[in-house]
């Protein structure tokens, strides 16, 4: 890489740095290194930074490449120019600290034969074969316990995943991300594939997380009320190709609870971000 | 371990389990029973009604009388047989396991090879049982059994191979993604996810296998002349003893029955999380 100069001196300042995650001109081309003739620009000239301890959540149409900004974070995908920083290294760097970042998906991933306790332990078993994280196992074994009352699942440690309901399995996964404590939570529609009762609680219990874990977190949704109530910035995206089309500040009180959706400011900001939703396409 | 004692004798409890014999199980059973008396009664009779030659077309108490009367040759021939299969079958098992795991790990090595994979499993292996004889009696003639072993290997392991290929391959993207971000190596991934999830395909691919093994040692036996429950049936086929042909096939089918039974029994205990059944569940 020819950046390694500007590498080192990002680690030098790592200190003065506010950014937890940040991209930097970003685009995503689909194809672009193949022979085909037809590639897709997924993301185009993406500025984003999220500040240490912040909530922002992108939301766009779907096609406008939200998993995408998201899987350039986690280090799944590669940006085909600019560049994706989690504490100010680069995410694609060998300096890059996999145990800074966890990651939620739309699906629970939980492993139907490991109980619950040892769903939430495989990412540390991992990082700790590989010389990634250094603390005892039996440090993480007491924060797997501290994790599992937490999320609300005290007494379910043993259990196995097909015996839980699909909010308490997202909530296996939600510990999962949190066992080894990164300092930032990529989390892509997490709660998409919940009923909308349930989206809510869990809504709730992820501020409640939040605020005493104090993560930075990147949540990717398509419910545009999800991400009023949820966060401290909204980033809208436009479709194809995929640009930061508005962040809109949500001025909302903290810590907010139930009536916070009854709010006058709420409905007001979640019709604004509806009508300009609907402008974009 | 004492928490699944536990939930398993819930499972029974409760009647929602896999080792509960509940009504519904019962009744398939007693169903598919009175569907064989019946399919046995229908033999006899039509034999019976249409006064057919029991030398050429025995009914079922022919065959079971022939097989009580030649059951010390069966006995005798079953051995080597059995142990052809057994290990042949085995061996396949092992190899189709040991092979999948490098060409799951390797993308290239997949798309060189499966081609050749597919295009071998899609081929009449059985077809190739003379050439098979043909060159173990060129390496030795006085171990020409040997070709039986070798027939079963040949004819179980691709089937085996590509059901172990499917089963490592099937994790869905999320938990791919999922092992990617926390850095795992590809043996780890193996050893976290790709094998047990790879199970179900996996005993899947054991129950046809065996059969196939199965066929492999007989057919070898069949052409290669070689002793045992193969070349037994030939010889009554030879001799047009029907009825005997028809109890060493009973006693075969009985064995490869058996044996997919047993196959099951350990998917069920192996497989814990998931509901799987002789007869269903569902």
């Amino acid at each position: 890489m020819n950046n390694k100069i500007e590498q080192q001196s990002r680690t030098d300042d790592a200190e003065s740095v506010d950014h937890t995650i940040s991209f930097d001109s970003v685009d995503k081309v689909y194809g672009a290194d193949a022979v085909a003739e037809e590639s897709v620009v997924a993301l185009q000239d993406i500025d984003l930074d999220v500040e240490r301890g912040e909530f922002v959540s992108v939301v766009g149409p779907s096609g406008c490449g939200k998993t995408t900004l998201l899987h350039m974070a986690a280090g799944i995908l590669e940006p085909t120019d600019g560049s994706v920083q989690i504490n100010g290294v680069d995410v694609q760097s060998s300096q890059h600290e996999r145990k800074e970042v966890g990651l939620v998906f739309q699906h629970p991933v939980a492993l139907e034969w490991r109980t619950v306790r040892k769903n939430i332990m495989l990412p540390v078993q991992i990082l700790k074969e590989n010389g990634a994280i250094d603390k005892d196992m039996s440090h993480y074994e007491d924060r797997a316990d501290e994790l599992l009352s937490l999320v609300g699942l005290e007494g379910f440690g043993d259990a196995y995943p097909n015996e839980l309901s699909g909010g308490m399995q997202q909530r296996v996964t939600i510990s999962q991300s949190l066992i080894y404590n990164p300092s930032v939570l990529l989390m892509d529609e997490p709660f998409g594939s919940l009923d909308a009762m349930t989206k809510d609680e869990l809504n709730l219990e992820l501020l409640r997380i939040w605020r005493e874990t104090e993560k930075t977190i990147l949540f990717i949704t398509h419910d545009l009320d999800e991400a009023v109530f949820l966060s401290d910035r909204v980033v809208v995206l436009s479709p194809r190709p995929g640009e930061v089309a508005d962040v809109i500040d949500i001025d909302l009180d903290r810590p907010r609870g139930e009536d916070t959706r009854g709010s006058t400011r709420f409905v007001e900001l979640s019709a604004e971000l509806h009508q300009y939703f609907k402008s974009l396409q | 371990m004492i928490g699944n004692a536990v939930r398993k004798l819930g499972n029974g409890i409760t009647g929602g389990g896999r080792f509960s014999f509940d009504n519904d199980r019962l009744t398939r059973w007693v169903l598919s029973g009175f569907g064989l008396v019946l399919l046995l009664a229908f033999w006899e009779a039509v034999t019976t009604v249409l006064s057919l030659n029991p030398k050429y077309f025995p009914g079922p108490m022919g065959v079971v009388n022939e097989l009580i009367r030649i059951w010390p040759a069966i006995v005798a021939a079953l051995p080597n047989t059995l142990s052809a299969a057994l290990v042949g079958y085995l061996l396949a098992l092992a190899l189709s396991i040991v092979i999948a795991i490098p060409l799951v790990a390797s993308d290239r090595l997949l798309n060189a090879l499966m081609p050749f994979i597919i295009g071998t499993n899609t081929v009449p292996r059985i077809a190739m049982t003379p050439l098979v004889i043909y060159w173990v009696s060129f390496y030795s003639v006085s171990m020409l059994y040997l070709a039986n072993y070798v027939m079963a290997v040949w004819v179980a392991f691709f089937p085996m191979l590509i059901a172990a290929i499917d089963g490592f391959r099937s994790i869905d993207e999320d938990t791919e993604n999922m092992l990617e971000v926390y850095g795992a190596t590809t043996w780890q991934e193996f050893k976290y996810v790709r094998f047990k999830n790879g199970l179900p395909f996996i005993f899947d691919g054991m129950k046809i296998g065996f059969v196939l093994a199965m066929i492999g040692a007989v057919v070898g036996e069949f052409v290669s002349g070689t002793f045992g429950i193969g070349s037994q049936a030939a010889s009554a086929i030879g001799r047009t003893s029907i009825a005997r042909a028809f109890a060493i096939v009973l006693v075969l089918g009985l064995i490869s029955t058996g044996v997919v039974l047993i196959v099951y029994l350990i998917e069920s205990k192996m497989i814990f999380w998931r509901e799987s059944s002789i007869m269903g569940d569902e």
